[in-house]
């Protein structure tokens, strides 16, 4: 059925080449037929005036000759005709030259330009009039008018003909301008009518090239006379290459089945990660770091929840997220419709792209925003606030701002959901806020590092390397709990044990020691003295404890640094020592170049381990950005409400226009700054983070991707080259 | 401006009632328990209710790792406003206001 139509498109195609070929041949004589035909009517009008002028010149000689069939006017031949004005100059100098002055020239220019039949440019032409005496000068003429391209017409001598003569042509000129109309008029019907079709033919012929080009690249077995393809299938797609391949053999009624067949091999596969439509954004911002090494832990699926959640902590207000939710939503609902506009925007393909990101990175953000209580800047108070005034009314009358003693203004009890509404009226917001987002970003942070830490166990786990685990994986996670981690549970330490309402002063409010200069002086073993009430030490034994923790740590550097080549080096013994009569040429894989592999093996692993020591102060660090991204945040929305949208409340009724003018301004800036440019500023962030600080723990990214065989993919990219990138020698096709 | 905090022993109230000295309360722990509660449901007890479909591994991991760290994030929040050492700065027109319609 197919073969049929692709030969019955070829044949189409081919009639309707050869049809408008000859129609625009066609047309192209009749327009220079309707050329002639104008310049010779030109031509007649104006050499009138030239001849009525010598009619003088009868008188001058008496013998009259007649010539053969050659235009006579009195003794005198002539020859009239068309050329291009630009030449005329040089016509009329060499007619002069070669009749050595005997003739007569006369010119008139046309004055509308005339329009080329071929190129379609328009020519100035100029009809000229050549007068001679003789035969030998005639032909001398006729030559240097083939040289100069002079279109020659017959034109009577006689007024009476030349009118006839007009008359002719003006009627054949009709004649011949109906005729190209209608000529034009079938054109446009033809191309109209194929018109609609070409955009179908030529997805056809794309299709066919592309399906031609995968075939060139089978190789031919010329003794059995088949073609043969190498290429990589999905495991758990065989069954359905196997299956496309019989309904092939049978749908072209071969009697000569295709065969599948495993080929074993040493070449690295492409990484395929199977993604849905609802996967595919996620997994495509990891691959953009680098594709996944064959078979190794797909990050991606951690990202789906982890992205959105860091992007939320550092965007957290629960009116821009109900904006991104919403038109996010919004296209996810029509994402059908939206997807067949096939559009050039790149802005828009991005936001269609991420759609399914932008959704969940709204969702998330409505929950941290509710947890930060900050709506467009104001608090939300729906359980009851915590905090309550204590100050009478000569207190208040007094004093223009007054703090709050969480002694006696604090019920003891926090707000049950996020951060109690009174915050977002307090003038010292920024000293409690800075202090819990700073804690809260390293707890995230160092979770996270240790999450990406641990993705390496399920790496050794799946290529069975479980000594790998001992050696790498362990001294690596104390290392960054045991300093790190405990940095964390001394911040919740110091949350719990030191209150406002402690009957201890050694737990009061003055006394709670900086967790920042408790975790340097550990690291520097710098000791602190007891100043009292307050103590140095927040528990009893925690110098002792530090102490050890840093001793524990740093004794995990040189087993991260020596561990696997001390195992490799240790293997390769093993291996050399069961050769029993081995030959001495030969010489096992793994042990191979000695000293210098060892050396090699020393130096990378010393790196990787640098690397890891040093990230994890650095990258613990880096992650205060979702701290400072969300001060930002908080910080611009309390500016433009201040600054912007509070003009227009509260007034009388000419306030409403200010209200309306100002509600205007605020919602672009809302829109453009705070949504637009701080999404942006916090999904690069938050990618910087994954890629950088959560990835570098584990990941190998050194595959290239699987790329098939899709009508799909080449219609997409249709001006592009055919070639799969990313793929290794060209022998290698995807097949799907 | 001045800043001077004073501490009266004294809590006005919106009908101008001056009945109290120092108030004392106790921390309330339900809060933890019910969001505890939830978010344990959903971390444990939820892949559980999701048997069949092609991505059920991939809902599974999400609703773990989500309920872990919205948990995670409402507790931290929850735990540094337990004991807070400073308290907020307001002004005089705020605290009345407070006083007046927050109960």
């Amino acid at each position: 059925m197919h073969r049929s139509t692709n030969s019955c498109l070829k044949e189409k195609i081919d009639y309707i080449e050869s049809e408008i070929q000859e129609m625009t041949k066609n047309a192209r004589n009749l327009k220079s037929d309707y050329l002639s035909l104008i310049e010779l009517k030109l031509l007649i009008e104006k050499t009138q005036t030239f001849f009525q002028d010598h009619s003088a010149q009868r008188k001058l000689s008496a013998t009259v000759q007649i010539y053969n069939n050659d235009a006579v006017f009195g003794h005198l031949g002539f020859i009239a005709g068309t050329v291009a004005t630009s030449r005329v100059p040089s016509f009329e100098r060499m007619l002069w030259r070669i009749s050595h002055g005997n003739i007569f020239f006369k010119q008139a220019q046309i004055d509308q330009p005339l329009k080329d039949p071929i190129t379609g440019h328009e020519l100035q032409k100029t009809v000229f009039v050549v007068f001679f005496h003789g035969e030998q000068i005639k032909l001398r003429v006729k030559k240097v008018c083939f040289g100069f391209k002079a279109t020659l017409y017959p034109c009577p001598a006689t007024y009476k003909d030349q009118q006839e003569m007009l008359s002719g042509v003006e009627t054949r000129i009709k004649d011949l301008e109906m005729v190209l109309d209608q000529t034009e008029q079938h054109r446009r019907l033809v191309l109209t009518n194929i018109a609609g079709d070409i955009s179908t033919w030529m997805l056809a012929v794309r299709k066919e090239k592309a399906i031609y080009h995968t075939l060139n690249m089978f190789s031919m077995d010329i003794i059995k006379k088949c073609l043969i393809a190498e290429c990589w299938v999905p495991k758990s797609d065989l069954y359905i290459a196997q299956k496309a391949l019989d309904d092939g053999v049978k749908a072209s009624g071969s009697p000569i089945p295709s065969i599948l067949h495993h080929v074993p091999t040493r070449e690295i596969p492409p990484t395929f990660n199977r993604t849905n439509k609802f996967t595919r954004g996620f997994q495509t911002l990891i691959d953009s770091y680098g594709i996944a090494s064959y078979r190794e832990v797909n990050p991606a699926l951690y990202t789906i929840i982890t992205f959105p959640f860091l992007f939320a902590v550092m965007f957290g207000d629960v009116g821009h997220g109900l904006i991104m939710t919403a038109f996010s939503a919004i296209i996810v609902i029509y994402e059908k419709r939206l997807s067949k506009n096939k559009s050039d925007n790149e802005i828009w393909n991005i936001f269609f792209a991420g759609r399914y990101i932008i959704l969940l990175m709204g969702i998330f953000s409505v929950y941290t925003g509710l947890i930060y209580n900050d709506m467009f800047s104001k608090s939300l108070n729906l359980f009851g606030s915590s905090w309550m005034n204590v100050y009478d009314s000569e207190t208040l009358a007094n004093h223009t701002s007054l703090e709050l003693d969480p002694a006696v203004a604090y019920t003891q009890t926090p707000y049950p959901f996020g951060l109690d509404p009174a915050w977002q009226f307090a003038t010292n917001n920024i000293i409690f806020l800075n202090s819990f987002k700073m804690k809260l970003s390293i707890i995230f942070g160092v979770l996270h590092m240790a999450f990406g830490v641990t993705m390496s166990v399920v790496n050794f786990n799946f290529f069975r390397k479980p000594e790998m685990i001992y050696l790498q994986y362990v001294p690596q996670i104390l290392f960054l709990m045991l300093l790190f981690w405990y940095l964390c549970i001394l911040m919740f330490m110091k949350w719990t044990m030191y209150s406002a309402t402690a009957t201890d002063p050694t737990y009061g409010t003055s006394c709670a020691p900086s967790v920042l200069i408790t975790f340097i002086n550990m690291m520097l073993l710098k000791g602190s003295e007891d100043s009292p009430p307050c103590k140095a030490m927040m528990f009893d034994g925690q110098d002792a404890l530090q102490k050890l923790f840093l001793t524990l740590g740093f004794l995990c550097i040189p087993i991260m640094l020596f561990g696997k080549p001390a195992f490799l080096f240790w293997q390769a013994r093993n291996r050399k020592r069961h050769e029993v009569g081995g030959e001495r040429g030969e010489v096992p894989a793994g042990a191979g170049g000695g000293a210098g592999a060892a050396g090699e093996l020393l130096i990378t692993q010393a790196i990787h381990t640098i690397e890891y020591v040093l990230g994890t102060v650095s990258h613990t660090a880096s992650y205060l950005r979702l701290w400072a991204l969300s001060l930002a945040h908080a910080q611009l929305s309390a500016v433009l409400w201040q600054r912007v949208l509070r003009y227009g409340l509260a007034r009388s009724l000419a306030g409403s226009v200010t209200m309306y003018v100002g509600f205007a301004v605020w919602a672009f800036f809302t829109l453009a700054i705070l949504v637009l440019m701080e999404g942006l500023s916090a999904f690069l962030h938050t990618l910087r983070l994954h890629w950088v600080e959560f990835m570098s723990k584990f990941y190998d990214g050194q595959g290239y991707a699987f790329m098939p065989f899709s009508f799909a993919a080449i219609i997409e990219h249709d001006d592009e080259e055919l070639a799969q990138n990313g793929a290794p020698p060209e022998k290698k096709d995807e097949e799907y | 401006m001045a800043f001077v905090t004073e501490l009266p022993y004294r809590v006005a109230l919106s009908d101008g009632d001056v009945h109290k000295e120092k108030q004392t309360w106790e921390t309330n722990y339900t809060p933890i328990y019910v969001m505890t509660t939830i978010f344990a449901i959903i971390f444990f007890i939820g892949p559980f209710a999701i048997k069949k479909g092609e991505n059920k591994w991939i809902i599974k991991t999400c609703m773990m790792l989500a309920s872990f760290f919205l948990w995670l994030f409402w507790v931290t929040v929850y735990i540094a406003g337990m004991n807070p050492l400073v308290g907020p700065q307001l002004r005089n027109t705020t605290l009345a206001w407070m006083a007046h319609t927050w109960v």
